[in-house]
């Protein structure tokens, strides 16, 4: 997984988006969690709180990388998928969800953080 | 990645009847509101085009009554609407300036300016009224400003705001962000509050201005202004308080002296200006009288009115605004009781009775009246333009994450129904994905319309625009089809589709539609706005050196009358002086548009420094 995303071709990336919307969506909650930096059964203040602590350093109109669009989305998808579920919303809505939120993480920079062990270095 | 800025950047609360302009002081870690040059804090939203001159702000609206049809204002109103818009309508019967149909259904405004009629559309003039702020803004900085963040009502539509974004293009800003005005009167309100806020804050903001009626709840906690919901109604304020006042005095004008005024634009701008105050002062007075002598037909208007009086015409529209709250809370899934502050905004958010129906609403919690409801909206705006700008290194930390006000989504088939892809109240920027199926076997292409708002019916919402994706595989109904929508911070949307076999894709930036204005018609606007800037100054120039020479036929006349001078006069010397007063004289009070004024003061220079100095 070590061609960068942008060598991937629009072909691939189509093909991708269509592999990732048939992924369990088990293992794309887990995923949001490790977005979120936060361990799955966190309560929803610490969810939150995660949440603002990311804004403050990703949100587009404080972070300065090339990077931190993408990112916030996908912080703000996962946010949004972490939180429903902790408030026990319907199913449907989570797939819905959980189907944008895999797809955001098409993007391969992303994807390989997110699947690396040590993701934290993925900051850099 | 957001755009940085470099330089001057102020923030600009541009206001259905009032506008106002702020920056952000890095040394004082605050914002300024700047006054203008008449010494107010907030300048009128008014455009006024007479035989000689542009006049914007104060000098606009001190003249109105005497020429209403060349007085625009409430250009908020037109701006991103189309004309056939039964609000539109509405607001026209009211309005003494005319409306006509242009291109595309756009409402263009009619004024005679230096004699010729000139079309104007909403953009111009609220680009205009920007030009003025930014002036107010640069007179004080002693610096030139480009970049802005203005402020719109959070329950405007894209077109609307897009139409707000090219008016300050017209007026040469660098629009750097358009953010809504109750979020930016949370700033202005939470960075203060923010010191002691160690709990989540539930936050309403009550923003009920001259035009505008918004209310949005936000949560603040460790420095990050989350928007949970916003609602509104682009179309209650102020105005219309004094809209169902004057209904009131015309309909009792014609009861008490048998003659209808609706007709007559002077009598009625007088009306309204009366009305106006009348409502202010009720603010604080149980009782306000009305006078206004020959308001028409030689008739007076003298007649009362009492605070009770004044809340029943208008209780339909209070209640209204009460909804709109109810609303939004069951939007953001808030109970009332656990909002800790409720922030009045705006101007008419001074009205007794719309206080005691929101306390009542809120289970009598006291409501927040510790910032400025005429000036937080602008001082929210120039923090969020410090935030926005590289140069400013110690602007406050804040995030603020916004919502769409509106849902945003497509039109699907059967039976034309609008399918939500982003739900209104969602957190931008956001990106949403969502599977969609061919509704008919063997389709090669399908339409994807674009839609923003609440209607079931996709065509009852707004278009923002439509693209086609062809090329589609032969294959029987059902066939899957998948639809992006990609929100950014600044609010722009960008759709794109594609076909699971991924034969064929395509997208759109919903960024020009057919109603705004187009790169090359800004241009040509911006021109033009050069040469109104131009005319302007070649006014002013001429106008002083009018004044310049007034000042020295005064001048020679008292020189003229000093016996010390006269007796050292010889009588030719005497009669030249005379003649070229008297041509001045002439000058001045006769038809001075196409001459060269300045000429004519080096030649009385010429005839009467030559004889001063011989006097010497």
């Amino acid at each position: 997984n070590s061609w960068s995303w942008m060598q991937l071709g629009c072909q691939e990336r189509k093909q991708k988006r269509l592999e990732i919307c048939c992924s369990s969506s088990s293992s794309s909650l887990t995923d949001c969690y490790k977005t979120l930096r936060v361990q799955p059964g966190a309560s929803q203040s610490e969810v939150k709180k995660a949440f603002r602590q990311l804004a403050l350093q990703y949100h587009p109109d404080v972070c300065r990388g090339s990077k931190c669009g993408v990112q916030f989305h996908q912080i703000n998808q996962a946010y949004d998928v972490v939180m429903s579920n902790l408030r026990g919303e319907s199913n449907e809505m989570e797939m819905e969800m959980h189907e944008a939120c895999e797809d955001d993480a098409g993007i391969d920079e992303a994807m390989r953080g997110m699947n690396d062990p040590d993701w934290d270095l993925w900051e850099e | 990645m957001a755009k940085r800025y470099q330089g001057c950047a102020v923030g600009i609360d541009l206001g259905t009847t009032y506008s106002c302009v702020a920056v952000w002081q890095e040394e004082h870690q605050r914002a300024e509101i700047i006054h203008n040059d008449q010494g107010n804090r907030t300048t009128p939203s008014c455009v006024a085009f007479t035989d000689k001159q542009r006049l914007i702000g104060d000098a606009a609206k001190n003249q109105a009554a005497s020429n209403p049809t060349n007085t625009i204002f409430d250009a908020k109103r037109l701006i991103g609407r189309k004309y056939s818009d039964s609000i539109i309508k509405n607001d026209m019967m009211l309005w003494p300036f005319k409306v006509i149909p242009g291109v595309d259904d756009k409402p263009m405004i009619v004024v005679t300016y230096k004699g010729q009629e000139k079309r104007l559309c909403a953009e111009e003039i609220s680009s205009m009224v920007l030009t003025k702020m930014r002036d107010i803004a640069e007179a004080y900085l002693e610096s030139p400003v480009n970049n802005a963040v203005i402020t719109v009502p959070a329950y405007f539509s894209d077109s609307q705001r897009k139409a707000t974004k090219d008016a300050g293009a017209i007026a040469g800003l660098n629009v750097m962000r358009i953010i809504n005005e109750p979020t930016a009167a949370a700033f202005a309100y939470g960075l203060d509050k923010l010191a002691d806020c160690k709990e989540e804050r539930n936050i309403f903001i009550f923003d009920l201005g001259g035009g505008t009626f918004d209310v949005s709840l936000l949560t603040i906690k460790d420095k990050v202004f989350e928007v949970k919901a916003t609602a509104g109604n682009t179309h209650l304020g102020g105005e219309d308080f004094d809209n169902r006042m004057v209904n009131y005095f015309v309909e009792e004008f014609k009861r008490k002296n048998n003659v209808d005024i609706s007709g007559n634009s002077k009598a009625l701008r007088r009306l309204r200006s009366a009305c106006e105050r009348a409502k202010r002062t009720l603010s604080f007075a149980f009782d306000t009288v009305i006078e206004i002598d020959a308001l028409y037909q030689g008739i007076d208007l003298y007649s009362s009115l009492s605070r009770a009086k004044f809340e029943e015409l208008n209780m339909e529209l209070f209640r209204n605004c009460m909804e709109t709250v109810d609303k939004c809370l069951i939007d953001a899934k808030i109970d009332r009781s656990c909002i800790h502050d409720v922030v009045l905004v705006g101007g008419s958010s001074r009205i007794p009775k719309v206080q005691q129906l929101l306390q009542e609403f809120f289970r009598g919690k006291d409501l927040c009246k510790s910032i400025n409801p005429d000036e937080a909206v602008a001082y929210g705006a120039a923090v969020q333009a410090a935030l926005l700008t590289e140069d400013i290194k110690k602007a406050p930390e804040l995030v603020l994450l916004d919502v769409t006000p509106l849902s945003l989504g497509i039109g699907t088939t059967p039976g034309d129904l609008m399918d939500v892809v982003i739900p209104r109240n969602t957190t931008i920027p956001k990106k949403m994905t969502k599977r969609y199926t061919t509704p008919e076997d063997n389709m090669t292409s399908v339409c994807i319309n674009v839609y923003e708002g609440e209607r079931t019916r996709a065509k009852d919402n707004n278009l923002l625009g439509w693209f086609k994706l062809s090329g589609l595989p032969h294959a029987p109904r059902g066939h899957p089809l998948y639809v992006c929508f990609d929100i950014d911070a600044d609010g722009i949307l960008n759709v794109s589709a594609w076909e699971e076999t991924n034969c064929c894709r395509n997208e759109i930036t919903i960024t020009n539609d057919n109603e705004r204005l187009s790169a090359k018609e800004i241009q040509r606007l911006i021109e033009e706005a050069e040469n109104y800037k131009v005319e302007d100054a070649n006014f002013l120039e001429k106008a002083n050196a009018l004044s310049d020479l007034d000042r020295y036929v005064y001048k020679m006349e008292k020189a003229l009358k000093d016996k010390d001078i006269c007796s050292k006069l010889c009588p030719l010397d005497k009669e030249k002086i005379e003649s070229a007063i008297a041509k001045a004289r002439n000058l001045l009070v006769g038809d001075n548009q196409q001459r060269e004024i300045k000429e004519f003061e080096n030649f009385l220079k010429g005839i009467f420094e030559p004889i001063m100095a011989k006097t010497k």
